[in-house]
Formats: C-alpha cells, sequence, structure tokens
C-alpha cells in the first residue's frame, strides 16, 4: 500500500523546489566558475602589465629618459593603479616624476572620463590620481563630487581638492567636514594632517567653534587631537575656561602643552568626573611643580583605578622626585590601593 | 477522525513548509550579505595600500584565554606580538592549565612576577600570580585558579588596561592587519560597541614564524567539511545578520569589544559553555532594554585562521557544546525576544534561532526519521522519498553555493583552481551524511543541556599538524 506517491501535491512540491535550487545551483557553479577564469586571467594580465610597466616607471622614477611601451585601453586602470601606489608610497621629486609620466602618456583627459562614467573602484582610483596630479581642470567635478552619496569617494575628492589647491579647498571642504559625519574619521585625519594650511585654517575653525559653543565640537576636538598639531593651541584655554563639558575638558586637558596653564589644569582636579581627573593627573605630570605633588598624591588615593595609575606614573615622571621620595610616599600611604599602584609603576619603569 | 494518512500527510506538509521556510531565510540572508559586500568592497583596492596611522586607532587590550595549550600557545602569542597595530597588549589568562603551558610561556617570553595593582571590576576565581614580559613590555599573563574560558576572560577585562579587547583563542592565528581592519568600526562610529571577525580554517594552512604564509586545504576529510561549513557560516550567515542589525554571534575565537559596555552589561557569564553568544544577546537585551544608541557589526576581512577538530569525537563534543550554548544563551535572555525596542534581533534574529538554530535539529531530524519509517513501512513511494531527499539536498546544495560565489566575488582566499575543485567537491558530499550527522550532534546537545551535565571546556586532541615553516 503507498500512501504517498509522486501525484501528492506535497511531493510534487518539493520536486519542484528540488528541480528549481537544482537548476539555481547550476547556474551559481557556472558563475563560479567564470569568475574565477576571469579571475585567472585577470591575474595574468596584471603580472604581464607589471613585467611590462614597472621597470620603466622605476627607472623614470630615478629620474632616466625613457620610453614607455606603447599603452592598450586594457591597460590602462592596471597603469592607474600602480601610479596611484607610486604616489601613495613616495614623496618629492619622485613623486613629480610619475606625474611628469602620466602627463607624457596623456592619461589625464581618460583619468577626468572615469572620474564621470567609471565604476566606483575605477572613480576612486581616478580622483585619487587626479589630485596627486594637481589636475586643476578637474576641480569642478571633484567639487561636485564632495556632495556624493558614496563616504568615500566624497572623502577622496576632498582629499584631492585639497592637493590641489589647499587654500581654495579650505573653504570648500572644511564646512564639508563640519556637515559630513559620514566621512571616515581615519581619512580625515590624514587628509588634515597631510596640508599645512589646511590644518591651519581647520584649527582657526575650532577656535571660532568654541566661542560659539558648536554642538559638534566634540568631534572637532577628536580631529585636533588626532591630528597633534606641533604648536601652540591658544583656544586650549577658552575651552578650559568656557567649557563644562566632560569630554571637552578631557581633551582640551590632553592637549595642554603651556605651564601657563597651570593653574586652570589645577582648577579641575577636583572635578566631579574622573575622566577629567584621570586628564588632570596626566597634564600634572607633564607640567607639574613641586606644589602639585599633594595634588598627586590625593588623586593617588582616587578611587578609580585609571586616576590612580595617571598620578602614580606622574609622580614617578616627575623630574624633582627621587625614588627615595616615592618610596617614601609608599610609607606614608595608608590606601592600599594607592600603595599598589605605585609599586606597579615603579615596576613598569624597572621592565623594559 | 484523523486517520494515519492525515496525519502522514500533515507531517509532510509540516517538513515541506519549515524546509521552504529556513531556506527561504537563508536566501534572504543571501541577499543582504551580497548587498553588504557590494557596499563593503569598493575602495578595497585603494585600502590596500600602505597605511598611515591616522592616530585615532584606539588601543586594544588582546586577551587569550589558555587552558592547555602548551604546543600552540607560544606560536599563537609570537604572531599576536607582531601584528600591525600602533598600541596594543597582549593579556594570556592561564586557567589552570594542567599542562605546560604557564612554564611554555615563562620561558619563551621571559616572564617575570609583576606586582599588578589588579581591579576586580568583575568577579573571577582566585588571581595566583600576574607575570610580565621582560622582552615584550606589551605582554601579560595572569595564572589564575580554573573557572572556565568566561572566568578567565572575565579575568582578563579586569586586568586589561584600554578601551577596547579582543577575545581571541589561543590556538587562533591572526593576520597581520586584523587588528587594524577590525577596530575600523569603532574608530567610524561611537555607537560600535562590539565588532566580530570571520574565521577561517587553519588545518593544512602553512604557518612560519606564527604567521600565516599560504592558505591550503586540510587533507583530513573533516577539516575539509568544516572548511564549507565556516564559509557558509561567516560568509552569509553573520555578514546578512549584520547588514539588517541582528547579529547574534561574535565568535569568541576572535572579537573585539568595548570594554565599558562589558563591564556595565556584567562581563562573561561563567554558567555558560556559549560564553560569546550569551554576551552578545545579553548586550543586545541590556542596551535595547535601556533604550541606548549602539552597534554591533561583523566584519568579513579582518581574518582569524583556526585549528578545527579532525575526529568524529571532538567534532561530536565541539557540536554538541555549542547547541548547549547556544539554549543556555537563548533561554538565559529571552527578554530580548518579542520586546517592545527588540529591533532587528528582538524581532527578527531571535525567532530565527530558536525556530531554525534552536529547534532545527530536532525537526531535521524527526523529518528524516519520518521519511525513513515511511518508506520503510511501504507507506512512502520510492519515488516520493527520493524526491524529498532531492528537494533538501538541492536547497542545501543552493545555500552552499551560494556563500561560494560570495567568497569567489569578494576574497577568494583558496587561490589554486584545484582548491576551488575541492571545495566544490566537498559542498556536495557534505549533504550525503554529514548534514545529517550534525544535525544528530546538535540534537545530542540539546538533549544534553535538557537533562544537564557538567560542563567543561570540552579537550580537542590537539595535534602539531599545521605546518610549521
Amino acid at each position: 500500500m503507498e500512501f504517498v506517491a509522486l501525484s501528492d501535491p506535497s511531493v510534487r512540491l518539493a520536486f519542484w523546489l528540488g528541480a528549481s535550487s537544482v537548476t539555481i545551483t547550476l547556474i551559481l557553479i557556472f558563475r563560479v566558475v567564470m569568475l574565477r577564469l576571469f579571475l585567472l586571467r585577470r591575474e595574468r594580465h596584471s603580472s604581464q602589465f607589471t613585467e611590462r610597466w614597472q621597470p620603466p616607471l622605476l627607472r623614470c622614477i630615478m629620474g632616466d629618459h625613457v620610453e614607455f611601451p606603447t599603452l592598450h585601453a586594457n591597460d590602462e586602470m592596471d597603469l592607474i593603479y600602480l601610479a596611484v601606489h607610486f604616489h601613495e608610497t613616495l614623496r618629492g621629486d619622485a613623486k613629480d616624476r610619475i606625474n611628469q609620466a602620466l602627463q607624457i602618456l596623456e592619461l589625464g583627459p581618460r583619468l577626468r572620463s572615469i572620474l564621470q562614467d567609471g565604476s566606483l573602484d575605477e572613480r576612486l582610483a581616478a580622483a585619487t590620481a587626479l589630485g596627486h596630479m594637481q589636475d586643476h581642470l578637474s576641480w569642478d567635478v571633484l567639487k561636485s563630487l564632495l556632495n556624493d552619496g558614496s563616504s568615500a569617494l566624497s572623502v577622496i575628492a576632498a582629499r584631492s581638492l585639497v592637493l590641489i589647491d589647499a587654500e581654495a579647498a579650505s573653504t570648500l571642504v572644511i564646512p564639508v567636514i563640519i556637515s559630513r559625519r559620514d566621512w571616515p574619521t581615519p581619512k580625515l585625519v590624514t587628509m588634515i594632517k597631510e596640508s599645512a594650511v589646511l590644518q591651519q585654517e581647520f584649527l582657526q575653525q575650532v577656535a571660532r567653534d568654541i566661542q560659539h559653543r558648536q554642538p559638534y565640537l566634540p568631534r572637532m576636538m577628536r580631529l585636533v587631537e588626532a591630528i597633534r598639531p606641533n604648536q601652540p593651541l591658544p583656544f586650549i584655554r577658552d575651552l578650559l575656561n568656557i567649557s563644562d563639558d566632560a569630554e571637552l575638558i578631557s581633551a582640551g586637558l590632553r592637549l595642554t602643552r603651556d605651564p601657563e596653564d597651570l593653574d586652570l589644569i589645577r582648577g579641575r582636579a577636583d572635578d566631579r568626573h574622573l575622566a577629567v581627573q584621570v586628564q588632570v593627573a596626566s597634564a600634572l605630570g607633564r607640567l607639574g611643580t613641586e606644589a602639585d605633588v599633594p595634588r598627586l598624591i590625593a588623586l593617588l588615593n582616587s578611587r578609580e583605578w585609571w586616576v590612580r595609575y595617571r598620578a602614580a606614573q606622574s609622580l614617578i615622571n616627575l623630574p624633582f622626585l627621587g625614588r627615595d621620595s616615592i618610596t617614601q610616599i609608599i610609607g606614608e600611604t595608608n590606601d592600599p590601593f594607592a600603595r599598589d599602584m605605585l609599586k606597579q609603576v615603579l615596576a613598569e619603569t624597572v621592565t623594559p | 477522525m484523523i486517520s494515519w494518512h492525515d496525519i502522514i500527510i500533515i507531517s509532510q506538509w509540516f517538513f515541506l513548509i519549515y524546509f521552504l521556510a529556513i531556506n527561504s531565510c537563508y536566501l534572504m540572508l543571501n541577499i543582504f550579505s551580497t548587498l553588504y559586500v557590494r557596499s563593503y568592497m569598493p575602495g578595497k583596492t585603494l585600502e590596500e595600500l600602505p597605511q598611515i596611522y591616522s592616530g585615532l586607532e584606539l588601543p586594544i587590550s588582546i586577551l587569550v584565554p589558555a587552558y592547555n595549550e602548551e604546543k600552540s600557545i607560544a606560536s599563537s602569542i609570537q604572531s599576536m606580538l607582531q601584528l600591525n597595530y600602533p598600541l596594543f597588549e597582549i593579556i594570556v589568562i592561564n586557567d589552570e592549565s594542567t599542562d605546560g603551558t604557564l612554564r611554555e610561556l615563562i620561558e619563551k617570553f621571559s616572564l617575570v612576577p609583576f606586582p599588578e595593582a589588579y581591579r576586580a571590576h568583575l568577579k573571577t576565581a582566585a588571581i595566583l600570580g600576574i607575570y610580565c614580559s621582560t622582552r615584550h613590555p606589551n605582554l601579560r599573563v595572569i595564572d589564575k585558579r580554573n573557572g572556565g574560558k568566561a572566568d578567565a576572560l572575565n579575568a582578563g577585562i579586569n586586568a586589561a588596561r584600554y578601551p577596547l579587547f579582543c577575545a581571541v583563542d589561543a590556538d587562533s592565528v591572526l593576520q597581520r592587519t586584523s587588528l587594524q581592519r577590525i577596530v575600523r568600526p569603532f574608530l567610524e562610529d561611537h555607537r560600535v560597541v562590539a565588532a566580530g571577525g570571520t574565521i577561517r580554517v587553519g588545518n593544512g594552512c602553512k604557518i612560519s614564524g606564527g604567521f600565516l604564509q599560504e592558505i591550503r586545504l586540510p587533507s583530513n576529510p573533516l577539516a575539509l567539511l568544516q572548511v564549507v561549513e565556516y564559509l557558509r557560516a561567516f560568509l552569509f550567515g553573520r555578514l546578512g545578520w549584520s547588514y539588517i542589525g541582528g547579529l547574534l554571534i561574535i565568535s569568541g575565537a576572535f572579537g573585539l569589544f568595548r570594554k565599558e559596555t562589558v563591564i556595565a552589561v556584567g562581563g562573561y557569564h561563567i554558567d555558560t559553555v556559549g560564553e560569546d553568544m550569551e554576551l552578545v544577546l545579553r548586550i543586545h537585551r541590556v542596551l535595547r532594554k535601556n533604550k541606548k544608541a549602539y552597534r554591533m557589526v561583523f566584519l568579513p576581512d579582518p581574518v582569524a585562521w583556526t585549528e578545527v577538530p579532525e575526529d568524529f569525537r571532538s567534532l561530536m563534543n565541539q557540536r554538541a557544546r555549542w547547541q548547549r550554548g547556544l539554549s543556555e544563551s537563548l533561554i538565559g535572555n529571552i527578554g530580548l525576544l518579542f520586546s517592545r525596542n527588540g529591533g532587528a534581533p528582538g524581532w527578527i534574529a531571535f525567532p530565527f534561532m530558536i525556530l531554525f538554530e534552536w529547534l532545527g535539529p530536532v525537526i531535521e531530524v524527526s523529518g528524516y526519521i519520518l521519511m525513513i519509517t515511511l518508506y520503510w513501512l511501504g507507506l512512502l513511494s520510492v519515488t516520493a522519498f527520493l524526491v524529498f531527499i532531492f528537494a533538501a539536498i538541492g536547497l542545501s546544495l543552493l545555500a552552499s553555493f551560494s556563500s561560494l560565489l560570495l567568497e569567489e566575488v569578494s576574497f577568494h582566499m583558496y587561490k589554486r583552481p584545484r582548491h576551488l575543485a575541492l571545495i566544490m567537491v566537498t559542498v556536495i558530499i557534505e549533504n550525503f551524511g554529514f548534514r545529517q550527522l550534525n544535525s544528530i550532534w546538535r540534537l545530542y546537545g540539546l538533549i544534553q543541556w535538557m537533562v544537564y551535565r557538567k560542563r567543561n571546556w570540552g579537550a580537542m586532541k590537539r595535534k602539531e599538524h599545521w605546518e610549521k615553516g
């Protein structure tokens, strides 16, 4: 007796389910195989391209006069990627020579066309190359890309604008830095660090933002910290005077380098936010005087591990406090946590 | 009155609809993964260029819980010490190993006792000692009483100095750029509290100096079958869930977490064998309950290579343990299910996990048993029996080849055409026995969970079969 046979609807459904799955699977297998064949062909082409083009480009970078091989249409993207690789790794004359090579090969018009019509990957490479080539003709297109939906493309366009003309780009780019929160911060930092002009303009913008207490200030301060400017930052004093935001104060304290700010730092030693106290302990370690030792000992008794740790580090690193003084502090401290912390930091200074 | 025939027909429809539902979900996940990859891949070529550190990279504490890892611990730590990252520390937590793990660490890394001012944010088994390396200032070892992996990780969190911690299995080999890649979401979005990386099978690969030199396929058939499983689980499972914000698992073998969030939710739970999933579920539950804005993401390109079991017993233990862990995690966080503020984790991912991952083995095994029984009793024609098997295998093949296509479109790690061919053959072969066996092991785990058996680390027979270069 057969209760369930092929004519049963459930069996029919199962059959069609299986048949359609297997059909789609066969299409997928075909696609996988084709992709692999394409990949193999692409890799072979790339290695042949590198074999033909890398030696003359390297000779060109060295300053030799070079006859370049004929550039075939299917070599263009490989050349652009190779050029971008050189652009990102070389500086000075070598980079200029790569640009000259790209001019000789008349790649500018092609790059501008890719920037408008290429795939996203190709547009990213073209935008990068045009920036390094300081191609003024692509300025308008790059400018329009600042508001592109792709954050990767818009931030690269911004960087290229800065590379082409930092002064003119600053007025365009800084408002977008403020408004586009989707821009990857590491890329932003790299862009600002790369250009002294943009960095200067950016810091002036931050100074204005502090005066106007802009709501986006915490993000701007994170960028300032990441840039680590090699110059005095007078606006930090304003920030410490004006702000009551723990994150901003902490950022300001991390950036203090001027002994004239000591009173402002000391004034924050009793801040109710432990994150601020951590930064006070660190800042006193950098700028503190003998008068700050009791303050640091007080911070050493904090309930927060990081406050104790930074206070201990600062005490041990103070140039006028010898090992005997530290041993004395350990002996006089009643708080076992503070004592343990000093011992730990002492051990850290001994252990390489 | 309902006849046997009706019961058979109803149950057949039930199993058929179940298979249809689970595979539709997989298909949706596959579509989400493809969308994710499409948005993730552009710009990768440029990102492969030499990178300058932005200065924003958050320092990371790498936590390596170790229990009887004498054979692999030194090479793992050696490779971790060479990771490309501006500031990180490694904390190995020796969970009272009974072999020479601690001795190996002391000898290989010149460890000396260190007077650490240890913070006990999270309660753990007693700390026996803390050591630091005289050669590598960023390496410390905590020696503690046995408390399990979760307890070891909690001790590591207590000792961690940096705002992010990365939980890594002692037998994992990270790619040199893994930390740089996995930290990116934290730099780009301050709401990110956890990120998971991809785990791939390292058996058979060539390693030298603690680093992966050449990607190869394992010669052991069981390990080879797991290569396909891992591809499927990570490339379209987690990628798809991450795309819709419903990621419920971040592998304990390689995941990056914001320390203060983990401490705020109470750290790892020690009374579960699936501490990694339980933690992720709890973070979802607590943060959603408190209406905190947060994100958890999965990234396909930071990769950790791990050694998988090569014998049936170890594999069975591992799968049963995973199923127990899943059970404990789901039941322990049942409050997330359809909760008012549950979002994708509570309304989509959690029900999926219950229906298809947790109860899946019961339904799958019952389905197989029913088909065989009906066939044996002569209640199902040979043709109908074969048709049902054909449908089950067809759907399974579709899911596996979809992930293989995704791999080929994106990372194509297995470069040699021979490897690809072997993987394709394995994808087909796994349907004839291995997947069914896996369901049985998972069912066994579920039964174990119900009758409760003593938990342990489920020691895996470790062989030094990673080819050393």
